[in-house]
């Protein structure tokens, strides 16, 4: 067996797992072993990173008990969520066209209407939309993620890349939630709107969560 | 070699430098411990895909931590010239 066969080998199967004739070939090539070495030095490490989109149990208890009170979200969407990772509903989304035209279609108003406006507003509004003890759990995140800064962790000067990432996520659905909030005050009745708002509040809680429990870790 | 010289900072910072699609596969599945049948279906692939991705993203991930490992390495070589420099 060459160098340039075990490329093939390497993508079907683990390392510790190897075919005979892969293992005798690494066991006599040192570039092999040097390479085979790297990369199960690269999985470990990455082993050791934070799964950033992974939320911590209590936030989302009580931001689900907050949303099933308040009628938004549903016994039976509970159920199938729990079977189901978040982003896993945004996936399904995304395989039906006709959701995906209306995201990107959204998401191009959102980019355009940031740009226009150009300002650092609250986007956490007190609205007439039922979601007031949803955006109070919320806010209370956001204190905790301020008072944390505040009190010297998580300081933006020495951000990480994946902190960085969160923020600028974090911000992107700050803008998505304001658009969601202006379209649900000019129709109350749009409920693809509600859903979409539902969604980013879930995804909001869940990123300020990662970004408090990173902060707590540094 | 990398072995020793690889840690979470310059991983996650060769993280953000793989092509998206490279990046989702390694997180899923090296960060988030999701298997390939499982990532097969998020990102609606076929499970050779995931693993032949997975790969290459690996692999990418070396080229660019040993890149990094140099750019260190020539960095460290400059202050130190420059030090000894002012010290003569």
């Amino acid at each position: 067996m060459q160098c340039s066969e075990l490329e093939i080998v390497f993508e079907q199967f683990d390392f510790d797992s190897l075919p005979e004739p892969a293992r005798e070939h690494v066991a006599q090539c040192s570039a092999c072993q040097h390479y085979v070495a790297d990369l199960k030095g690269i999985v470990a490490v990455a082993h050791e990173l934070p799964a950033e989109v992974d939320p911590p149990a209590r936030i989302w208890i009580a931001l689900r008990a907050q949303l099933v009170s308040e009628g938004v979200l549903h016994e039976e969407a509970i159920s199938r969520d729990q079977s189901a990772p978040w982003w896993q509903s945004f996936a399904d989304w995304f395989r039906n066209r006709a959701f995906a035209a209306a995201a990107v279609g959204i998401l191009i108003v959102v980019a355009a209407v940031s740009q226009m406006q150009k300002t650092n507003a609250p986007v956490l509004e007190t609205r007439e939309d039922g979601f007031g003890p949803t955006i109070s759990v919320l806010r209370q995140q956001e204190n905790d993620l301020a008072n944390m800064q505040l009190a010297g962790t998580g300081s933006a000067s020495n951000l990480s890349p994946v902190d960085t990432s969160l923020r600028e996520n974090l911000q992107q659905v700050d803008d998505f939630i304001t658009d969601c909030e202006r379209r649900l005050k000019e129709q109350p009745s749009d409920e693809l709107a509600r859903e979409y708002l539902t969604h980013a509040y879930q995804q909001k809680a869940q990123l300020l969560s990662a970004m408090i429990d990173r902060g707590s870790l540094n | 070699m990398l072995t020793g010289a690889v840690d979470r900072v310059n991983l996650e910072r060769s993280i953000e430098k793989l092509p998206p699609g490279y990046r989702t596969v390694f997180v899923l599945h090296d960060v988030q411990g999701y298997e390939h049948n499982e990532i097969a279906d998020i990102m609606g692939c076929s499970v050779g895909n995931s693993k032949s991705q997975l790969h290459k993203a690996r692999t990418r991930l070396r080229d660019l931590l040993q890149e990094d490992l140099r750019d260190q390495a020539r960095t460290e070589r400059q202050i130190a010239k420059t030090q000894t420099g002012q010290t003569d």
